[in-house]
C-alpha cells in the first residue's frame, strides 16, 4: 500500500510465468549455477605408467595399505598379499624381511572386522612354515591377546591361528619366552579352569563353561595339541639329532661345536630385551616344561577336566583326550 | 519375522563400557570377567611394549580402551591391580615423547582417576607428572600435565589444607629452582607456585622463598616471572577472590516457587538440593573468619638479603643479560622492598644517576623507582645528588612541560618520603615554577609547595607558608623531624574518644541534676561497670556472622556469658584497682580542660594517659572505631570546615596515608598531569582519535554536537563559551544596551586593558 509503481512491478515479476517460444532456448533459471570453466591446460596428477608397477612394488604398497582405515581395503590387500605369497613368492626371498611383514599382519588378528579377521589368518598360513618358527616370540602376544579377547569371534579366530601355528612351528612356540606358562594362564582362564588356591570367600561361582559347547571343545582340542606338544615330544633328543652324534663316532657332543641352526641361539640368555619376571621365562627343555606345568596348572587342569568328561558330547570327548595327554605326561615322571 | 539388521556397534560384541558398567554394580559377581580383561590387558600391553610407537586404530579393543577400563573398575579389585598404577608410570616415564597423543592423554587421564579414587596419593601422581611435565617438548601434553598438576594440588586442598602434599611439592619445586640455575624448567616452579598463590591455597613462606630463589636465577624468563610474581601477585590474588565472590546470587526463594509451579522432575529436585546446598556452603563461607593474608613481600626471610643480591646480580653487575623491561621490573621490586622495608642500600641512590636523563626511554619508571625507594632512613646525602640531577636534566623553562612537571613530581614524591633531602635555595628555585603558564608544571609545582608547607615551613620564604604553616611554625607543632628521628607512636583518635566520654559523663550528670564540672568517684565506676556490661550484653547477642570471631580458647568472654551477675562483680572490682591512681589524674585533668582553652602541650600528655591507665573496654574500641571513620568522612565532605578544627600535622598525615605504604608508586603518579601540558596533536594523531571515536557514530551527528555528547558522558562540565550561548537572551540584553552606552574613556580603559594582557600574555602572564 502506498508504495511506488516500481516496486509494484517488481514484486509483479517474480510472479509471472517466463514465456517460452518455439525455436528458442529455454530461459535460464535464476538459480543455476555455471559450470563452465576456462584454463589453459590441465594437470593430471597421476600420469598413467608406461611400465606397469613392479610385482615388489606392488606388494610392498599392498603392505603399506595394511594400515589404511578402510576395512575393505584392508582385507583385500591381505587377499592380495596371500595369493602372491602362495603364487609369486613361494619358495623365493620376500621384498621386504618376514619380521617386517609380521609386524604389519599380526596386529590385524585383532582386528574388528571378521573379514579381515579370516584373511589374516590365511596370510600367515601362507608365509613361509620354516621360517614362521623364528618369529614365534614376537607372534605369542598377539596370539595370546586374541585367545583372552572380549569377542568372541575374535577368540575363535585366533584358536585357529594358534592350532595352525602348533602344528607347524611347535617347538618354537613352546620353547618361546613365555610361551609355555603364559599361554597355558590364557587357557586356564579361557576355559575357566580356577586356581583353588585364590579361592575367595564361601561363595561358589557358577562352574561349567560360560561358552557354547563348539567354542569349548574347540579351545580344549586346542590345547590339547599345545600341551601335547609341550609335554610329550622331546625335542632336544630327537631321532636324527641322536643318528648325527652316532655317526660322527669320535666326537662327542659335536653338535655343541658347529654353529648354531636356529635363529637367535643364545636368546635364553635374555641380554638385550627388557628384565623378565617368572612368567616369561623360557622352558626350553621339556623337562622344565613338564615340572612347570605340575607345579602350577596340573592340579585344576585335572579336576576341571574330569568334572568336564562327565558332561559328555563334543566336550567329554575333548576332555578326556586332554586330561589323557597331561596325565600320561605327569604321571610318566 | 524378518533377521534384524546388525548395527555397526554389534559387529563385535566388545563392549567394554557396558562390562564396566555391570562391574561397578556388582564387582564380586563379575570377577572372572574382569580377570579376563586384565589378562587382556597384560598381553596387549606386552604387545605395545614392544613397539610403543605403532598405532593401530583398527583393532577392536585398543590398548587405550582397556587402559581405560582397568582404571575405572580398579578401585574394585586392588589387590589384582595393585601393579596397574606403577606400569601407566613407566609407560609415560619411557615413552612420554613417543606416544601417541591420545593415548597418552588417556594414560595422563587414567592416573588422575586412579588419583581422585584414591588408589596412588598425589605425592606419587605429581612425582611422576613433575619431571615430565619439565622435560617433554610436546606443547599440549605440557598444558594438559599443568592443568592436571595444579587442579590435583587444588582438589587435596579443598576440604582442609594439606599440609604434608603442599611441603612436598615446594620442597619439589625448591629444589627444581635450585638444582639448575640457568635451565627455563624453573619457570614451571613460577607458574604453578604462580597460580597456587593466587587461589590462595599456598600462603605461607615456602612458597615466597621459591620465587625469591626463581627471582635470583640466571634464566630471564625464570628471573622475569619471579619479579612479576613479587610485583603483582598480590594484586592477582585480590582480583581472583573478587572473581568468586562476584558470582551469581542464587535466589533461593524463586527457585523453590518456579520448582511449585513447574513439572515436577528429579532433575529439577536435584538442581534445587543443589542450589540449597551453595547457598548454604555460601553463607558458612560469609561466617568464616577472614584469611589472613600477607602480601609476597612481607612474607619473605631476610629481604635486605634478597634485595641486595637482586640489586648486585642483575642491575650492578655489568654483564647481566636482562633487558631494559626486565631490568625495570627488576627494578620495580628492589625500590619496593627497600621503600617497604626501610632497608638501606648505599649504591642505590647513585645507580639511578646515569638514567636519569629526559631522553631515556620510560624514564618516569625510573624516577617513580627512586622514589619508591627512599624512605626516612635514607641519608639525605645520598638523595641530594639524584635530586640535583633531576631538577639539572628535567626542571627548566627549556624543557618541556611534560618533562619538567615529571621531574618536578619525582622530586615531590622523594620529599615526602625524606623531606631532609632537600636544600632551601633549590626548593626556592623549584616553588617558582607554579607560577608556570604551562599547567602540568604549575600543578606539580604546587604539590611541592603544599608538601613543605606541611612538613617544614621553616623552609619557604615567609609568604610562601601559607596560613597553616604560619600557625603551625607558632604552636610548634610543625617542627622539622631529624634524621632518624621517629614519631612516638600512638592510638589514632583516642583523642576523640577521650572528648566524647568526657561530653557523655557530663550529659548524665546534668541529667541526675548535678554539677557537670565535677566528677565522683561513684560515677566513673558506673561509667566502667557499664561499659563493661554492655560489652558482655553485646557478646550474647552477637552470633558469627556478626563480625566478632568467635575464639575457643578465651575462657574469660564464655564466663561473664554463662552468668552475667557473678561474672561482671570480679572485673568490676579489677578496674576499681586501677581507678583511685587514675581518677585524681583525669578530674584534675577535666578541670583543666574546662578552665583552660586546650593547650597543645596538655592534650599530648593526656592522650598517652587514656591509653596507658585503662583497659579499654570492647565497647571502647568500638566507639573508637566509630569516631575514627565518622571524622575521617566529614573531612572529606566538600562544604565542611572539619580542616580547619584539624590541626595541620593531622593533615598533612592524611594527605601522606592517602597512598599506603604498601601500594606501589608507578610511572603514571610521576607523569601526573603531564597530559595538560601536551602541545597540540599531530595531523596522525588527530586521525587516530577521529577513526577512535567513528565507531560510535551511529547516528549522524555534527563534530560539535559529538563532541558535546562526549563530554557529557566523561562528566565533564561546559565551557563558559557554552554556558554563554545557552544564556536566556533576555538577560543578556542589558549588557549589550550598557556596552552600546559606554562613555569614550571607559571604551578607551577597556582597550588599553586588552592591549595589555596581550603584550603580558594571556590573564596569567607571561612567567
Amino acid at each position: 500500500m502506498g508504495s511506488s509503481a516500481k516496486k509494484k512491478k517488481e514484486k509483479k515479476k517474480d510472479f509471472q510465468k517466463p514465456k517460452l517460444r518455439v525455436g528458442k532456448a529455454a530461459p535460464k533459471a535464476a538459480n543455476t549455477t555455471s559450470t563452465s570453466f576456462t584454463a589453459k591446460k590441465l594437470l593430471v596428477n597421476q600420469q598413467i605408467n608406461a611400465n606397469a608397477p613392479s610385482l615388489r612394488d606392488q606388494f610392498l604398497h599392498h603392505v603399506s595399505l595394511l594400515s589404511s582405515r578402510t576395512d575393505s581395503q584392508r582385507k583385500e590387500s591381505l587377499a592380495y598379499l596371500a595369493s602372491s605369497l602362495q603364487s609369486d613368492y613361494r619358495g623365493k626371498p620376500l621384498p621386504l624381511s618376514l619380521k617386517a611383514l609380521l609386524d604389519k599382519v599380526l596386529p590385524l588378528l585383532l582386528d574388528s572386522s571378521s573379514g579381515v579377521r579370516s584373511e589374516t589368518t590365511k596370510t600367515l598360513q601362507a608365509l613361509p612354515k620354516q621360517d614362521i618358527g623364528d618369529y614365534a616370540e614376537q607372534t605369542l602376544p598377539y596370539i595370546r591377546a586374541g585367545m583372552t579377547h572380549l569377542s568372541q569371534e575374535i577368540r575363535r579366530n585366533t584358536l585357529d591361528v594358534l592350532s595352525y601355528l602348533t602344528e607347524t612351528c611347535a617347538k618354537e612356540l613352546v620353547s618361546a619366552p613365555g610361551g609355555w606358562t603364559k599361554t597355558i594362564h590364557c587357557f586356564a582362564t579361557n576355559l575357566g579352569f580356577k586356581d583353588f588356591a585364590d579361592n575367595e570367600g564361601w561363595s561358589m561361582h557358577k562352574t561349567g563353561f560360560r561358552e557354547d559347547v563348539r567354542s569349548v571343545a574347540r579351545t580344549l582340542q586346542v590345547a590339547e595339541q599345545f600341551l601335547a606338544a609341550g609335554l610329550v615330544k622331546d625335542f632336544a633328543h630327537d631321532k636324527e639329532n641322536r643318528y648325527s652324534e652316532a655317526s660322527a663316532f669320535p666326537l662327542w657332543d659335536f653338535a655343541h661345536h658347529k654353529l648354531p641352526v636356529k635363529s637367535n641361539p643364545y636368546g635364553y640368555l635374555n641380554l638385550f630385551g627388557r628384565p623378565t619376571d617368572d612368567e616369561s621365562r623360557q622352558l626350553e627343555d621339556r623337562d622344565e616344561r613338564v615340572l612347570e606345568f605340575q607345579d602350577h596348572y596340573y592340579a585344576r587342569f585335572a579336576k576341571s577336566l574330569s568334572k568336564a568328561k562327565h558332561e559328555g558330547g563334543d566336550i567329554g570327548r575333548s576332555a578326556g583326550q586332554l586330561l589323557k595327554v597331561i596325565d600320561s605326561a605327569c604321571k610318566a615322571e | 519375522m524378518p533377521k534384524r539388521k546388525l548395527a555397526a556397534l554389534e559387529k563385535v560384541d566388545a563392549d567394554l563400557t557396558n562390562l564396566q558398567y555391570k562391574v561397578k554394580r556388582d564387582p564380586a559377581s563379575y570377577r572372572s570377567e574382569f580377570l579376563d580383561q586384565w589378562l587382556q590387558y597384560q598381553n596387549q600391553r606386552e604387545i605395545f611394549l614392544a613397539n610403543p610407537t605403532s598405532t593401530h586404530d583398527s583393532s577392536a579393543t585398543s590398548f587405550k580402551d582397556l587402559l581405560e577400563f582397568i582404571a575405572h573398575v580398579s578401585d574394585c579389585y586392588k589387590s589384582e591391580t595393585k601393579d596397574f598404577p606403577q606400569h601407566l608410570i613407566e609407560i609415560l616415564n619411557a615413552h612420554h615423547d613417543s606416544l601417541e597423543p591420545e593415548l597418552r592423554e588417556k594414560i595422563v587421564g587414567s592416573l588422575v582417576l586412579l588419583r581422585k579414587r584414591d588408589i596412588i596419593d598425589s605425592n606419587t601422581l605429581l612425582h611422576c607428572l613433575f619431571p615430565i611435565l619439565s622435560s617433554t617438548s610436546s606443547k599440549t601434553l605440557r598444558a594438559l600435565l599443568l592443568q592436571k598438576i595444579l587442579s590435583d594440588l587444588r582438589n587435596s586442598n579443598s576440604k582442609s589444607t594439606n599440609h604434608k602434599l603442599n611441603r612436598n611439592v615446594q620442597t619439589l619445586l625448591h629444589n627444581l629452582v635450585l638444582a639448575d640455575r640457568t635451565s627455563p624448567k624453573a619457570l614451571w616452579a613460577v607458574k604453578v607456585t604462580r597460580e597456587m598463590w593466587k587461589r590462595q591455597i599456598w600462603t605461607d613462606a615456602k612458597a615466597v622463598e621459591i620465587m625469591k630463589e626463581c627471582a635470583l636465577a640466571d634464566n630471564e624468563k625464570v628471573v622475569a616471572g619471579g619479579v612479576r610474581f613479587f610485583l603483582g601477585g598480590d594484586r592477582e590474588r585480590e582480583e581472583q577472590e573478587e572473581d568468586s565472590e562476584s558470582d551469581e546470587e542464587i535466589d533461593m526463594q524463586r527457585l523453590r516457587h518456579q520448582v511449585g509451579i513447574n513439572k515436577k522432575s528429579k532433575k529439577a529436585d536435584r538442581g534445587l538440593k543443589k542450589a540449597a546446598a551453595t547457598v548454604k556452603r555460601k553463607e558458612k563461607k560469609k561466617g568464616q573468619p577472614h584469611p589472613l593474608n600477607f602480601s609476597a613481600l612481607h612474607l619473605l626471610h631476610n629481604p635486605q638479603g634478597f634485595a641486595e643480591e637482586l640489586f648486585q646480580k642483575h642491575l650492578q653487575a655489568a654483564k647481566s643479560r636482562l633487558n631494559l623491561e626486565h631490568k625495570l621490573q627488576v627494578l620495580q621490586l628492589v625500590s619496593r622492598l627497600i621503600g617497604l622495608h626501610k632497608l638501606i642500600i648505599v649504591p642505590f641512590y647513585s645507580y639511578f644517576l646515569k638514567f636519569l636523563k629526559p631522553k631515556q626511554p620510560s624514564v618516569t619508571t625510573f624516577l617513580a623507582c627512586l622514589a619508591q625507594g627512599t624512605h626516612s632512613q635514607v641519608p639525605p646525602d645520598e638523595l641530594e645528588k639524584p635530586i640535583q640531577t633531576i631538577a639539572n636534566e628535567f626542571v627548566s623553562e627549556a624543557a618541556a612541560g611534560e618533562v619538567a612537571a615529571s621531574g618536578l613530581n619525582a622530586i615531590r614524591e622523594i620529599c615526602v618520603r625524606q623531606p631532609l633531602a632537600m636544600n632551601e635555595t633549590l626548593l626556592h628555585d623549584l616553588i617558582m615554577y607554579r607560577k608556570s603558564k604551562d599547567k602540568g608544571v604549575m600543578m606539580a609545582s604546587r604539590g611541592l609547595l603544599g608538601l613543605y608547607r606541611q612538613m617544614n615551613p621553616e623552609m619557604l620564604k615567609s609568604r610562601d607558608r601559607g596560613r597553616d604553616g604560619v600557625l603551625g611554625l607558632k604552636t610548634g607543632e610543625l617542627k622539622q623531624q631529624r634524621y632518624g628521628e621517629e614519631a612516638t607512636g600512638e592510638i589514632e583518635g583516642l583523642d576523640l574518644l577521650e572528648k566524647w566520654k568526657e561530653e557523655e559523663r557530663r550529659r548524665r550528670r546534668i541529667e541526675k541534676g548535678l554539677d557537670p564540672d565535677i566528677s565522683g568517684q561513684e560515677d566513673s565506676e558506673e561509667d566502667e561497670e557499664a561499659a563493661w556490661n554492655a560489652w558482655n550484653v553485646e557478646e550474647e547477642d552477637s552470633d558469627d556472622s556478626g563480625g566478632w570471631i568467635n575464639v575457643e580458647s578465651d575462657d574469660e568472654i564464655n564466663i561473664s556469658d554463662s552468668d552475667d551477675d557473678e561474672a561482671s562483680k570480679p572485673q568490676s572490682k579489677k578496674v576499681k584497682f586501677d581507678l583511685p591512681t587514675t581518677d585524681d589524674k583525669e578530674n584534675a585533668f577535666a578541670k583543666a580542660t574546662s578552665e583552660v582553652p586546650s593547650t597543645t602541650a596538655s592534650t599530648t600528655t593526656s592522650k598517652s594517659k587514656l591509653a596507658t591507665t585503662r583497659i579499654l573496654t570492647p565497647a571502647d574500641l568500638a566507639k573508637l572505631h566509630e569516631l575514627r571513620t565518622t571524622t575521617s568522612i566529614s573531612s572529606q565532605l566538600p562544604g565542611s570546615h572539619a580542616k580547619h578544627h584539624q590541626t595541620a600535622a593531622a593533615a598533612a598525615r592524611q594527605t601522606h596515608s592517602q597512598r599506603h605504604i604498601d601500594d606501589e608508586l608507578t610511572a603514571e603518579t610521576i607523569t601526573g598531569l603531564a597530559h595538560l601540558s601536551a602541545g597540540k596533536l599531530t595531523k596522525e594523531e588527530k586521525a587516530a582519535l577521529l577513526a577512535e571515536h567513528k565507531k560510535d557514530r551511529s547516528e549522524h551527528k555534527s563534530k560539535a554536537e559529538r563532541k558535546k555528547q562526549r563530554k557529557v558522558e566523561q562528566g565533564k562540565s561546559t565551557t563558559n563559551k557554552e554556558k554563554a550561548r545557552k544564556k536566556n537572551f533576555m538577560m543578556t540584553l542589558g549588557k549589550a544596551k550598557k556596552k552600546g552606552k559606554r562613555s569614550l574613556v571607559e571604551h578607551q580603559k577597556v582597550l588599553k586593558m586588552h592591549s595589555d594582557r596581550g603584550k603580558r600574555g594571556g590573564k596569567r602572564g607571561n612567567y
